[in-house]
């Protein structure tokens, strides 16, 4: 034998060792040898009974050479009328357990008629879904777009508002100043008319109390000289 | 004879040019300004009450004032027009920084306002108190308090006694009013009317003192106010 054939052959037999029992078919030939055995325990006692029920007249038993074919049939009979029975029991068996196969298999297809079924509403469902998700990818996409649109003029609007601010602080500090150039221009024009109200009247009245005594009249410029030069004199009453 | 026609010609022209001068000085004369701030927390009323004082009615939109506003109002006491210059001030500090010396530089008199539902803005007046004696306002300067919003009578958080107390203590006369209600409107009047008297009075004391300052007592000169002052 080659080399590589015997090599498989006692790797085949030690997977055997290690996957199956080893003594299987060893117990299946012991059983089927005991129902032999047990069989034609049967037909000898049968035997048995019928001679002794049924003896020759001088109680001697019939010659064994006759009997020999009958008895070898008998048991053939018998092993064939076991078989038979084995074989209505396995049919009686292989018929439940082919009912048994059919409700399974009616209970299968129910289930597979359902879970069609259902089956066929998912993939409805999956395509509307997979509508709804393209539809929806593609508002994604416009909206996305627009988000970027809209982002950019954000921007854009945020950039013209920080001008804008700045304009408007810009402004509001020209307002400031403008508002304080014209409050100083009044105060001073307060105090200017202030002044001359004050020399005028005073004047007024000086010339009303001494009309007498005054020689020569002021001229009103004078009297703004006078005032520039801040107290008038009193020598010159 | 001649020289003495001559003197009285002379006397004659000197009498009317003395005459012309006169009318020139009192023509001279123009009206007097009493410049009076209005002073107070952002948002209580104080441009409301200028406007009502100067324009009679009451505003239908204000914004925030930014600076300072400049309103007149021509009035006439004894006979005399005097011009009423109201300095609408703000309110918010960010809009007054740089402004305040002005307000304060040669002020007649103060109006310090505050809200009569915002019980802040009367608890502020201190402040503003404080910032008006920071500025070396004279002591004599006239102030007056107003509380605004007196129409809101719901939602009146400071009490009459209350803010009458607080005047009382600073020297100041109170007046509650609105510029809101034309109803009060002769009140916002008499607030300003009232300070305007009470300086036509102060400046004529001032004038005699000043003519006491030259060593003339002059009472036949005598400018002080009559009894026909509103207040």
């Amino acid at each position: 034998m080659e080399a590589w054939k015997s090599h498989v052959r006692a790797a085949l037999i030690h997977r055997d060792c290690l996957q199956k029992d080893p003594f299987s078919g060893l117990f299946t030939k012991m059983s089927r040898l005991e129902e032999m055995l047990n069989l034609q325990m049967g037909v000898w006692e049968d035997l048995e009974i019928d001679r002794i029920q049924s003896p020759n007249t001088n109680g001697v038993l019939q010659c064994p050479v006759e009997e020999k074919n009958p008895l070898k049939l008998y048991l053939q009979l018998k092993e064939e009328e076991q078989v038979r029975q084995k074989l209505a029991q396995k049919v009686s068996d292989l018929t439940s357990d082919l009912y048994l196969k059919e409700a399974e298999l009616q209970y299968c297809h129910s289930q597979v008629s359902r879970y069609r079924t259902e089956a066929v509403l998912l993939a409805r469902g999956a395509c509307c879904l997979k509508n709804d998700l393209s539809e929806y990818e593609y508002k994604l996409e416009c909206q996305s777009k627009q988000l970027a649109t809209l982002q950019s003029e954000q921007r854009s609007l945020r950039e013209e508002l920080a001008l804008v601010r700045q304009e408007k602080e810009e402004l509001l500090e020209r307002w400031l100043e403008e508002k304080r150039e014209e409050a100083e221009r009044i105060n001073k024009h307060n105090a200017a008319l202030e002044k001359w109200n004050s020399y005028a009247g005073r004047l007024n009245r000086r010339l009303y109390s001494g009309p007498r005594r005054q020689t020569r009249p002021t001229t009103n410029s004078r009297v703004i000289q006078r005032d520039s030069a801040d107290q008038p004199s009193t020598k010159q009453d | 004879m001649a020289n003495e026609a001559h003197g009285r010609g002379e006397g004659a022209g000197l009498a009317s040019n003395s005459l012309d001068l006169s009318t020139s000085l009192e023509r001279s004369v123009q009206t007097r300004i009493f410049k009076i701030i209005v002073i107070g927390d952002s948002n209580v009323g104080k441009t409301c009450l200028a406007f009502r004082f100067t324009g009679g009615s009451f505003p239908a939109k204000t914004e925030a004032t930014i600076g300072v506003d400049f309103r007149e109002k021509a009035v006439e006491i004894e006979g005399e027009r005097i011009k009423v210059q109201v300095w609408d001030t703000a309110g918010q500090e960010r809009f007054r920084k740089s402004m305040v010396e002005h307000y304060y530089r040669n002020v007649h008199a103060v109006v310090f306002v505050y809200d009569v539902t915002k019980m802040a803005s009367f608890e502020n007046l201190k402040t503003w108190i404080q910032e008006c004696n920071g500025h070396r306002v004279s002591a004599s300067v006239p102030r007056v308090l107003v509380g605004n919003k007196c129409d809101l009578v719901d939602q009146i958080q400071v009490p009459s006694n209350m803010a009458l107390k607080f005047a009382d203590a600073h020297n100041m006369l109170l007046f509650e009013t609105s510029a809101k209600d034309p109803k009060e409107s002769q009140n916002v009047d008499s607030i300003f009317m009232c300070l305007a008297c009470r300086l036509k009075a102060q400046k004529s004391l001032i004038y005699r003192n000043v003519e006491r300052e030259d060593g003339r007592v002059r009472l036949n000169q005598e400018l002080n106010p009559k009894t026909s002052c509103p207040c």
